[in-house]
């Protein structure tokens, strides 16, 4: 049995899964990894909440979805009992997000949970040593609760520990020891193990897994900050790849978050639906009669890319998305799906020259050399266009002037 | 149980040596073996699973080609391909040269086969590094572009990149077999025209060990998890024994320089000097994490960072002090940067 774990929020929920395979193309469904970005609570209350305010507010437009943080993540480091209560009730005012509370001391756990109503945070986390009074806070608050432990065979003692003391919305953290000259090696070890445990049938490792990618912050080799975001965002990439359902970071620059925003959205999209849209004549604005009509394929990243493009530029356009089975312009003209013919043939059934009096198609720069056929072919004027749907707004803009 | 095949089964991938020393017949100071993995993915990272670190070839072009981020590196030799390798070779100490022969193609000026030989030859001079050369992408010319080199280069022990299905591929074969170079099979992500492509080449007589496999990359962002798809097929049929799919794969990780966000000064995303090398060395460590090989790159930050990552991913872990606090980040500043 495969488990899920949701954490939520007065207004959020973050849906933790868990993998049902090794490999992308054989897993039957898709939750995508979970981002938090952790806050200290040593911090003053302004800083707190403005380094909240900073991961709430991170979001990028991608693909025709709203890419952020789902999670933020206190951390206890006053190791002050009051503190973290405190810092939590900032963060969930300067934020929507959901929740994850992490700390050693039980009393402190138990006063932010106390001042967090209507949120069901993750509890982080149950030790070999603690475990009992943790098991008790996740029970009496119903919040989920993390297992920290390296050593899986321990984790799956205390697994059933937990099992015991009626506890079983688990996430399990295997990571070692931040100290350690073998992270992130350890790590992604650690997780592969579990993972393949889980899926050999053990109940015990069949939860989330979470990576703390944070930890790179504390290791000597990065030479400088950004170093050291590099370092972090490229093993939160590999661990992503390699099951963590969950990463707990540091970095909260959008340079640094970026990638790993692009390879979930890739890495969770289900393959087996295939990654096109409807081709036809899609308005874009709200066009005129003598609106520009402009060739694209209907492979969905290219769709979105150049729609996005031409509303960022407030071009009011008509695009002819033609069906390349979902095929990138590039791709498309090298395999030969986007060529003169399937132009024509999208145009015509697209009804174009009933909808708009132009007569010109603007080709992508890529599809320079099918200029002449497809002026033969349709009777339309074929003008060449950027190579890169960027600059289709500055390009539409010196078109109407010349 | 699903999906996670035997360890032990199979031979393992086949370990291809690029590159030939003087005494073997080339010029080249430092042979590269490629390959040899022992475990299909995930599990080739783990322990002692891939005894060759993966390799790196930087690519260099015979017209001065570049994204600009990266330009900045080599502005002023990119007029000069030899000093450019050279280049290359001092910023990223990379364990090949990936020549293009780009000028060749007809749209950039289609330099004739004979005169691109002649880059070669000057390439070979300046590095003692084994190289990869590169046509144009148009397979008109590029066998015969290919077989050209082939010949000035002979017995240097050279990737040819590369053949496919839709060209004369039997002549790339050829020169490869005459002149002791090695094949880059390239196909379109697909583990079936893979296989077929990797089948007519021996068909050939291209032994197995004069091959790599090159499934295509695309970039991050813009469908690279296709290709981790079709890389982790490759393996996991090698591992079950296809003899046709065993052979080291190449990612052409430079690729993730045609993302937008790796080299448009967007100021919303942030410094284009940092996105840019971080993109190529995330999309270099995803390709190695699904199991390739080699990887040509660009920029020589992208190279370092992905080197360093690497470096750590495949240490041994000491369980010792791995095992130890395993919590202290939870009360520890995160100032990042050699922080004692």
């Amino acid at each position: 049995m495969i488990r899920r774990v949701i954490l939520r929020s007065p207004s959020a929920e973050a849906t933790l899964g868990c993998r049902d395979s090794l490999y992308r193309h054989q897993m039957r469904s898709y939750t995508p990894t979970a981002m938090a970005v952790e806050v200290p609570d040593h911090l003053s209350d302004e800083a707190v909440a403005e380094r909240t305010k900073a991961i709430e507010n991170l979001a990028v437009s991608r693909v025709g979805q709203e890419l952020g943080v789902d999670v933020v993540a206190v951390r206890h480091t006053s190791a002050d009992a009051e503190r973290l209560a405190e810092a939590a009730a900032i963060v969930a005012s300067a934020s929507r997000k959901p929740l994850i509370l992490c700390s050693l001391d039980v009393d402190a756990l138990r006063g932010a949970l106390e001042t967090l109503s209507g949120h069901r945070p993750l509890i982080y986390a149950a030790t070999k040593e603690n475990w009992v009074e943790m098991a008790n806070l996740a029970e009496k608050y119903d919040a989920p609760l993390a297992v920290a432990e390296p050593n899986l065979d321990l984790m799956e003692e205390i697994v059933r520990r937990l099992w015991g003391a009626g506890v079983d919305e688990l996430v399990l953290d295997p990571g070692c020891s931040p100290k350690s000259r073998n992270w992130p090696s350890m790590e992604l070890q650690s997780l592969v193990d579990a993972r393949s445990r889980a899926l050999s049938g053990a109940e015990e490792f069949a939860y989330p897994l979470m990576a703390v990618t944070a930890k790179a912050w504390l290791q000597t080799w990065p030479e400088s900050p950004v170093e050291a975001a590099m370092a972090e965002a490229c093993t939160a990439a590999v661990l992503m790849l390699r099951y963590a359902d969950l990463l707990v970071l540091h970095a909260s620059q959008t340079w640094a978050l970026l990638p790993l925003l692009a390879l979930r959205q890739g890495l969770f999209a289900d393959p087996r639906r295939p990654p096109k849209v409807e081709p036809g004549l899609k308005a874009v604005g709200s066009p005129g009669v003598d609106a520009p009509v402009l060739v694209t394929t209907n492979y969905t990243q290219t769709y979105h890319l150049v729609r996005s493009d031409l509303e960022r530029a407030g071009v009011d356009a008509y695009l002819l998305v033609v069906d390349t089975g979902g095929l990138s312009v590039r791709s498309a003209l090298a395999g030969g799906q986007l060529n003169p013919k399937t132009i024509a043939k999208a145009l015509k059934e697209a009804k174009a020259e009933k909808i708009t009096k132009s007569r010109t198609l603007i080709l992508p720069g890529h599809a320079k050399h099918l200029k002449s056929e497809v002026e033969q072919l349709t009777g339309w004027k074929a003008i060449i266009g950027p190579k890169d749907s960027i600059k289709i707004g500055q390009f539409v803009e010196n078109l109407r002037n010349s | 149980m699903r999906g996670i095949p035997s360890r032990l089964r199979g031979e393992g991938i086949l370990e291809v040596v690029v590159g030939a020393g003087r005494g073997e017949g080339g010029s080249r100071r430092r042979v590269v073996r490629v390959g040899g993995a022992r475990a299909p993915p995930p599990f080739h990272l783990l322990g002692d699973n891939m005894p060759n670190p993966p390799a790196v070839a930087v690519d260099v072009f015979d017209l001065p080609r570049l994204p600009s981020p990266v330009k900045a590196y080599y502005g002023d030799v990119i007029q000069d391909p030899a000093e450019w390798a050279k280049r290359c070779v001092e910023e990223c100490q990379p364990d090949l040269i990936a020549l293009h022969l780009i000028s060749t193609g007809p749209a950039l000026g289609g330099r004739s086969p004979r005169e691109a030989a002649k880059t070669v030859e000057d390439v070979l001079q300046a590095v003692d590094v084994p190289i990869i050369i590169g046509g144009s992408g148009n397979k008109e010319s590029d066998p015969h572009v290919l077989a050209e080199a082939a010949e000035v280069a002979d017995g240097e022990r050279c990737i040819l990149n590369s053949a496919s299905l839709d060209m004369d591929y039997g002549r790339v074969a050829d020169a490869a077999l005459k002149h002791g170079h090695i094949v880059l099979s390239w196909t379109p992500l697909s583990v079936e025209l893979q296989r077929r492509l990797n089948r007519e080449l021996m068909l050939l007589n291209l032994p197995r060990e004069q091959i790599i496999m090159d499934p295509t990359t695309a970039p991050l962002g813009y469908g690279m998890e296709y290709s981790v798809d079709v890389v982790e097929r490759i393996r996991l049929r090698a591992f079950q024994g296809d003899e046709l799919l065993q052979m080291p794969i190449l990612s052409g990780s430079s690729n993730a320089w045609g993302a937008r966000e790796a080299r448009l000064p967007e100021p919303s995303w942030g410094p284009l000097e940092l996105r840019g090398p971080l993109w190529e060395a995330v999309n270099a460590l995803i390709m190695v994490a699904a199991g390739c090989d080699l990887l040509l790159m660009m920029h020589p930050q992208a190279v370092r960072l992905f080197r360093r990552m690497m470096e750590r991913l495949r240490s041994t872990p000491e369980r010792e002090s791995a095992l130890g606090d395993s919590l202290s980040w939870v009360y520890e500043e995160l100032r990042g940067g050699g922080a004692p």
